[in-house]
């Protein structure tokens, strides 16, 4: 995997050759044996046992859990079971995941860039811009939920479109709908990225950005040559760990409905895994098979994403060699 | 002469057009600047406005008085004191283990040379990429077994630097990295131990980067909710932002206590985020820089 020969390479020091004492090779492992302890018993062991659990039913039989191997039983319900629920869940969850990353990757950018002009203010701004995103995320549905309800019900939105002679929206009860009201709430939320790209933008050189303009070139010129080059690695950073966010969208869906409502198109993977594992019984070792297959699906995306930001940057780096040799 | 005018008048033309740009995008940023706040005031003002004016057309856009009824019986129906207890005793060790712990392990990845240590630096990081799905269940039957399914699993994961906090692993390291090594060999010399040298010399150092770790680690953990979820089955153990879900989904809501308990649960956030602006943006940008 390229994140980790990346990583890999950025720890070991130039300078570390041979003078490492046993002494400090100790400190080391203890000073880091939390962590590494956390990485064996809380993600390796889990992940290895749900890998196993997946081949077998499991059952709670007076409070201890049974096992029993059923090959890929699991997998073929998943896949081939009449009333298999993952197609849908993984289905919404990815459409759900890849338009949010898109819309919070440009919105945030966006405002970055505004907020980078120099204005009276603009630090109160940046903080409203941030604030949202300290809020907890169920206090944050339940607000929107009451914005976008029914305007019987109090919905602002819906009385002000009444009052303006449009016909009132069903937010929240529509099946494309809700995905709008889940994209809203993910841009308020998203202050986060925000602020790491406005401090990203800082590192963006002035000259060169004086140059274009120089040369006779735009703003979109400025931008596409100068700015998001020296971003991009930022913004891959960011597009990456919004894609696991949103895959793992749980709390809005449970608080707006505790079904996936409308028409189980909020019927997350995370909601179905816990769904399975912990409301419905005897269906751990299918929600291990579920788990599983999400966690490879998002490998094949990362590995995808990878792929393709590397494939970006050796497509550049030839064009700008072809460019010095000519 | 002439030509120089033109294009002076030229370059004043294009800086004139330049102004209004900027001031229409300056206006644009005002404006949704304001779209942002406004869902944060509609939740101010419905956890102050009377039971008559939530539901009232034309939407009542101030209070006509600002009483603390809907706190109060908001409060009343939920076992709020004990509530807020069950969230005060999750968060406050959660946010100590993992302030130690993350940079116990940013410390070590940064400073101490030991075998190994890129691939579990390496394998610690990954974990920030990782479904939580997937651990979830096994996770859970181990807690189960140790008889720590309840609040114990809720905190556990921070002392272990696991359920996210890899991320802060990785925050404090890139914080360490920056001290130079000579002050630790020095400090070496003078006969201090790794964990003297971790003490008195690095922490004071990466004070500012443990407050972002604190503040962090704290609204992570108070707005969590997939796992309090899974972990809190007695109503004994519930915590406020569950109490908060409960009533929202209760037949008749009262939606003015729902906001009034909304507001109540997300206050916390708020005085952190008041006090700790400065540093939240400071370690964001370090995160998101080095990222």
């Amino acid at each position: 995997m390229e994140i980790k020969r990346n990583t890999s390479q950025n720890i070991v020091p130039k300078h570390s050759r041979l003078k490492g004492s046993a002494k400090e090779a100790v400190a080391g492992y203890l000073f880091a044996a939390p962590a590494i302890l956390g990485f064996l018993i809380l993600t390796l062991y889990p992940m290895l046992a749900s890998l196993v659990y997946s081949f077998h039913k499991i059952t709670i039989v007076g409070g201890h859990q049974v096992m029993k191997w059923i090959g890929l039983d699991n997998f073929k319900t998943i896949f081939y079971g009449p009333g298999s629920e993952f197609g849908k869940s993984m289905s919404v969850t990815l459409i759900y995941s890849f338009i949010n990353v898109f819309l919070v990757i440009v919105f945030c950018l966006a405002v970055a860039l505004l907020l980078n002009r120099k204005f009276v203010g603009r630090n109160l701004l940046r903080a409203v811009f941030f604030l949202p995103s300290v809020i907890p995320m169920l206090a944050t549905t339940i607000v929107w939920q009451m914005l976008l309800q029914n305007q019987a019900k109090g919905g602002l939105v819906n009385w002000l479109l009444l009052k303006l002679g449009a016909t009132p929206v069903d937010f929240l009860n529509d099946a494309t709908n809700i995905f709008g009201t889940l994209f809203l709430m993910s841009l308020w939320t998203c202050g986060g990225t925000i602020v790491v790209f406005l401090a990203t933008l800082q590192d963006v050189p002035g000259e060169l950005l004086e140059a274009v303009e120089m040369d006779g070139g735009n703003a979109w010129h400025k931008f596409a040559k100068v700015t998001y080059p020296t971003i991009k690695p930022v913004v891959f950073f960011q597009l990456i760990m919004c894609m696991m966010t949103s895959i793992q969208i749980y709390t809005q869906s449970v608080v707006l409905s505790r079904n996936g409502a409308p028409d189980r198109m909020t019927y997350f993977i995370n909601v179905m895994i816990y769904d399975h594992s912990f409301v419905q019984t005897g269906m751990r070792g299918l929600a291990s098979a579920e788990a599983w297959l999400v966690f490879l699906i998002t490998m094949v995306i990362t590995g995808i994403l990878f792929y393709v930001q590397g494939a970006l940057k050796r497509d550049k780096s030839t064009v700008r060699n072809r460019r010095g040799r000519a | 002469m002439a030509a120089t005018a033109i294009h002076g008048a030229g370059i004043r033309r294009t800086k004139a057009q330049k102004k209004t740009i900027h001031r229409l995008l300056v206006v644009l940023s005002v404006l949704l600047g304001l779209a942002m706040a406004f869902p944060l005031y509609w939740l101010l003002r419905g956890s102050f406005v009377s039971h008559a004016e939530i539901l009232a057309r034309p939407p009542v856009f101030f209070p006509s008085a600002f009483g603390i009824d809907n706190f109060s019986r908001a409060i009343d129906r939920i076992d709020f004191s004990r509530q807020l207890w069950n969230s005060v005793s999750i968060v406050v060790p959660y946010v100590v283990f993992n302030v130690i712990t993350t940079s116990f392990a940013g410390y070590a990845f940064a400073k101490l040379r030991f075998p190994l240590r890129g691939m579990w630096f390496a394998l610690v990081i990954s974990t920030m990429m990782l479904p939580s799905a997937v651990t979830l269940i096994p996770q859970y039957s181990l807690f189960t077994s140790l008889g720590l399914a309840g609040k114990p699993a809720l905190i556990i994961p921070a002392i272990f630097c696991a359920g996210g906090n890899a991320y802060f692993v990785f925050l404090l390291r890139q914080f360490f990295m920056t001290i130079p090594d000579e002050l630790l060999e020095a400090a070496k010399i003078d006969g201090a131990g790794y964990f003297r040298i971790y003490l008195k010399i690095m922490l004071p150092l990466i004070r500012p980067a443990l407050i972002v770790v604190a503040l962090f680690s704290f609204i992570n953990n108070w707005n969590d909710f997939f796992y309090t979820m899974i972990y809190l089955k007695k109503e004994a153990d519930y915590t406020l932002p569950m109490g908060l879900y409960i009533v929202n989904g209760m037949r008749i809501p009262n939606y003015e206590q729902v906001m009034a308990l909304a507001l109540i649960v997300t206050a916390p956030c708020l005085a952190f985020f008041f006090i700790g602006n400065k540093y939240f943006v400071e370690g964001i940008t370090l995160t998101g820089i080095k990222g």
